[in-house]
């Protein structure tokens, strides 16, 4: 395969992916969800810390007990992985930006890279941030250093699901130095 | 306070849970989300009184129905949204209207 039938690959599902709130009843197999686990750790980790950490959660009882927590999460997935950064091996390993900044930025990409996996095997997914934190860290018995970045949650989509406007690169994307547009318009 | 024996189903403690996360989450989330947790909880209030036989209304079924399919675009298209809390006002003032109070 040529690298731009590979880069038409990884473009072409960067594109399909989408927030799925709405899924079926139908189960994710455990050796794909094991890949998709594989892709989250293949991600960058600025310093290699690796701080984060994964609680993959499909036990019908315990994703109905979260989702009584989540308000941003509106459907039951087949499963939920909650992203999660060892603070304490941040700062052992890194230091206090590591622990503050670093890690939920490499949980960030884990999460990411997840999706991504999970579109190329047709499930949905969602970031989500909008859940009661102290009561989803007592559902999963989290100890008090490792920090609950976010929720995934991951289903087959129950629609099709259109893609949101998104800004043209012309709006957000800056070459070499930071121009505004009176300084575009001046050129 | 009532003498009720009747414990609270598991049904009604996970829509407090609702209410309570979702005042929770408000006070650092984008505003518009105040709306959607509210027009959430009217359309998860709707299915509850319906699963748990309450009561059930064909109408109400349509605004849980209108508002499960249009409530996220409170994210991607603030004028469909407003619309929605719009219409489903003037439906529960027809409902209202209409019945016995």
């Amino acid at each position: 395969m040529t690298k731009h039938e590979q880069a038409g690959i990884l473009k072409s599902i960067i594109d399909s992916r989408r927030s799925v709130r709405r899924f079926t009843d139908a189960p994710i197999d455990q050796e794909v969800l094991d890949e998709l686990l594989e892709a989250a750790l293949a991600a960058p980790s600025g310093s290699n810390i690796q701080a984060w950490r994964f609680v993959v959660v499909d036990d019908p009882r315990v994703i109905k007990l979260i989702l009584s927590f989540s308000p941003g999460i509106s459907d039951t997935p087949a499963a939920i992985i909650a992203v999660c950064s060892d603070t304490t091996e941040a700062k052992r390993l890194g230091s206090r930006l590591a622990a503050e900044a670093m890690s939920i930025i490499d949980a960030s990409m884990a999460a990411e890279n997840l999706m991504l996996m999970a579109t190329a095997y047709g499930i949905g997914s969602c970031a989500v941030k909008s859940y009661n934190d102290a009561a989803v860290r007592k559902i999963l018995g989290l100890p008090a250093h490792i920090e609950l970045d976010l929720l995934v949650t991951l289903g087959y989509p129950a629609r099709e699901h259109k893609r949101p406007p998104k800004k043209p690169a012309s709006e957000v994307v800056h070459f070499n130095t930071w121009t505004t547009r009176e300084d575009d318009d001046n050129e | 306070m009532s003498n009720l024996s009747k414990t609270c189903s598991p049904e009604i403690i996970e829509h407090l849970a609702f209410l309570v996360s979702s005042a929770t989450g408000c006070i650092d989330e984008p505003k518009i989300y105040g709306s959607l947790r509210l027009i959430d909880a009217t359309e998860r209030l709707i299915t509850l009184l319906g699963e748990l036989e309450i009561c059930s209304d064909k109408r109400l079924d349509e605004i849980a129905q209108d508002i499960s399919e249009r409530k996220h675009l409170c994210m991607t298209d603030e004028v469909a949204f407003k619309a929605l809390l719009n219409r489903t006002s003037e439906q529960l003032v027809d409902i209202l209207l209409n019945s016995s109070l």
